[in-house]
């Protein structure tokens, strides 16, 4: 676990935790855990099933309080800081919500813009800006007038990015935001959030379940199991097959990504694990595959 | 997306008022809603006062209202018969509307209000009680009303809760739950009771607005007066939360206590209506509902509602006054009548309950 102790280290984060513990009463998740934001990157937290990915997600942004420990904004304890203050600095996308029946989608974006509205300053110059260029920014502009209720399950997840991008946080945390989303959707979205990284400078934070996609699109990855850190930074050195095999039990190779360059995880699978002793992959004898390994020597 | 971007001076179908750093939003079409509610609310009960046995003009009611009266039979009648049972109508109206609203949103259904889920029986049960064991005094039975209907919130609540977290279909199911088990509670009060206390209890059970008097209106009033600030100033924050608690949290809402502020509220509005004039039905359920509708907006319609409850409570008024049959139909059966049409109504053509 080389890894810990990356160069990010130094890396300025302005979101922090510290000796986290967290769970639900007697049912402990994860325990002593300690992380860093680095600003500025996209990074995606990855792990098994039920490793607590959420979890962390959750509390650091007070979703969860944390049984020990602290997450801090700027230094400061987030539980402690003003629940509007603090939700201008830091957006959610969670993994559902409900839209209220027959809103429209300018509607629903329009209300990203609470914490920056009071009772007697309910809509300003900067609330219409904001909501323009967060619905032009995920593409839904020409959706504005349009029933949230009517629209397909990938316009649906642009609308509540935009309500959330309307917010306007320097830092957003994306809770598992292409699970039920048809792959070209997944893609489409993932473009989106790393465009929003590069080009308007948002720290982003993304539970994401699909390694390959982690690797493709996050520029940090933190790596979990069992409640704990296990590996933390660039997804290019970070990406190993010890790695896999210790986090998922799960035997495979990995090979670069012909259109990113970046990892890509192939699994041996089960049946195949049984054979690898033996001579090569069933997999690898496909001709694209073996032309890259042999590109890679 | 090469479209050019949308001038939003203001979101689509509001209006933007702006004074200084100050700027209000408002919907054209919830002020025109609201102002002809008003208007409604006001000409109802002006009719409603020149009804009854004695024949009484408007000119002379008016009269006498504006304090002009001759201080004989009809001064004392309007100021003291009829004004009060006008009264009591209104606020009992307003009180229900507004609860209904905030349940609906709380609880994100259609079904979610007051009477179904129990607070009504439970403030019921708490006049019960007071009628039974100590007699029929107003302000005594809107105070148990109030206790009755707080206790049996908290109680909903609790079993409601799970993980510090209250699910609506959770709050519903338990409110019907527990309501069920005060509907026997209050038919063994009947059974046990005293005869003629129980024959008091029943009628009161009825939902009537006989015999109302200043002690019937005060309560409700001013808990109507100090409570609708109270809910208007949650109701944005409350609208937020029926997006999903994490949703609202994220935008900065501490959802928890809003929504026990707002169910507070809510609960105490509706037992106050049920301690002035009984266990009204369906004016919790269908007037939000209705305001809802006529308005189109996704806000609460927190003065909408109460307007519209106070206009459903003064027709159904009127119409039971003057209805020409033998036996005056108390009021709360009126409106179960035309509420369980209205139910029956909104669940036939309703996609989503």
């Amino acid at each position: 676990m080389t890894a810990l102790e990356a160069p990010d280290v130094a890396a300025p984060a302005r979101l922090q935790a510290q000796g986290l513990s967290l769970g639900y009463g007697q049912h402990i998740i994860c325990r002593d855990l300690s992380v860093r934001i680095p600003d500025g990157r996209f990074t995606a937290i990855v792990g098994p099933n039920g490793c607590g990915k959420s979890t962390l997600l959750r509390s650091l942004c007070r979703l969860m309080p944390p049984l020990a420990g602290r997450v801090c904004l700027d230094g400061k304890d987030i539980h402690r800081l003003p629940t509007r203050q603090l939700a201008r600095q830091l957006g959610l996308l969670p993994q559902s919500s409900q839209a209220p029946p027959g809103i429209t989608v300018v509607d629903l974006v329009a209300r990203g813009r609470y914490p920056h509205q009071g009772l007697f300053r309910q809509w300003s110059d900067e609330d219409a800006t904001a909501v323009s260029q967060a619905m032009a920014a995920t593409g839904v502009t020409e959706l504005s007038e349009q029933e949230v209720d009517q629209l397909s399950g990938g316009q649906r997840q642009r609308v509540w990015v935009a309500m959330v991008l309307a917010q306007q946080t320097p830092l957003l945390l994306l809770d598992e935001p292409t699970t039920f989303l048809d792959i070209a959707h997944q893609i489409d979205l993932l473009e989106l959030f790393r465009a929003l990284n590069r080009v308007a400078d948002h720290t982003l934070v993304a539970v994401l379940h699909d390694l390959n996609q982690a690797c493709r699109y996050a520029d940090h990855l933190i790596v979990m199991a069992n409640g704990g850190i296990v590996a933390e930074g660039d997804p290019a050195t970070l990406m190993t097959v010890e790695l896999v095999s210790e986090v998922f039990a799960l035997d495979c190779v990995i090979i670069e990504d012909p259109v990113s360059h970046t990892p890509l995880m192939i699994p041996r699978g089960r049946s195949a694990q049984t054979q690898s002793t033996g001579g090569p992959l069933v997999s690898l004898e496909h001709p694209t595959l073996r032309g890259r390994q042999h590109a890679e020597k | 997306m090469s479209k050019a971007l949308p001038s939003l001076k203001a979101p689509p179908n509001t209006r933007l008022w702006r004074y200084g750093g100050w700027s209000l939003l408002y919907s054209p079409r919830a002020l025109v809603v609201g102002t002809v509610l008003a208007m409604l609310m006001v000409v109802t009960a002006a009719l409603v006062l020149t009804l009854g046995k004695m024949d009484i003009g408007p000119g002379h009611v008016l009269a006498v209202l504006l304090g002009k009266g001759d201080g004989g039979l009809h001064d004392h009648i309007i100021l003291n018969i009829r004004l009060p049972r006008v009264l009591t109508a209104l606020f009992v109206g307003v009180a229900l509307g507004i609860s209904g609203a905030v349940f609906q949103s709380v609880s994100r259904n259609a079904l979610g209000s007051p009477d179904v889920i129990g607070f009504t029986t439970g403030a019921a049960t708490g006049a019960l009680a007071q009628i039974i064991l100590s007699g029929p005094d107003p302000l005594c039975i809107a105070m148990a009303a109030v206790v009755g209907g707080v206790l049996t919130a908290v109680a909903v609540y609790a079993l409601a809760r799970q993980g510090g977290v209250v699910g609506s279909y959770r709050l519903i199911l338990t409110g019907i739950g527990v309501g069920a088990v005060l509907t026997a509670l209050n038919g063994l009060m009947l059974v046990r009771g005293d005869l003629d206390d129980a024959v008091m209890a029943n009628l009161w059970l009825a939902g009537s607005l006989h015999a109302r008097t200043w002690d019937h209106v005060w309560p409700v009033m001013i808990g109507t007066a100090l409570l609708v600030p109270v809910v208007l100033a949650g109701a944005s924050a409350l609208r937020m939360i029926e997006m999903g608690d994490d949703i609202a949290s994220q935008l900065g809402i501490r959802v928890e206590r809003v929504r026990l502020t707002m169910i507070f509220a809510a609960v105490v509005l509706a037992a106050l209506a049920v301690g002035a004039a009984g266990p009204i039905a369906f004016v919790a359920l269908a007037a939000p509902q209705l305001a809802a509708r006529l308005c189109r907006g996704t806000g609460l319609p927190v003065l909408s509602a109460g307007l519209m409850g106070s206009v459903l409570l003064l027709a159904a008024d009127l119409l039971t006054q003057s209805l020409p049959l033998a036996v005056s139909v108390p009021i709360g059966r009126m409106t179960g009548i035309v509420g369980g049409i209205y139910l029956i109504w909104l669940l036939t053509r309703s996609r989503q309950l």
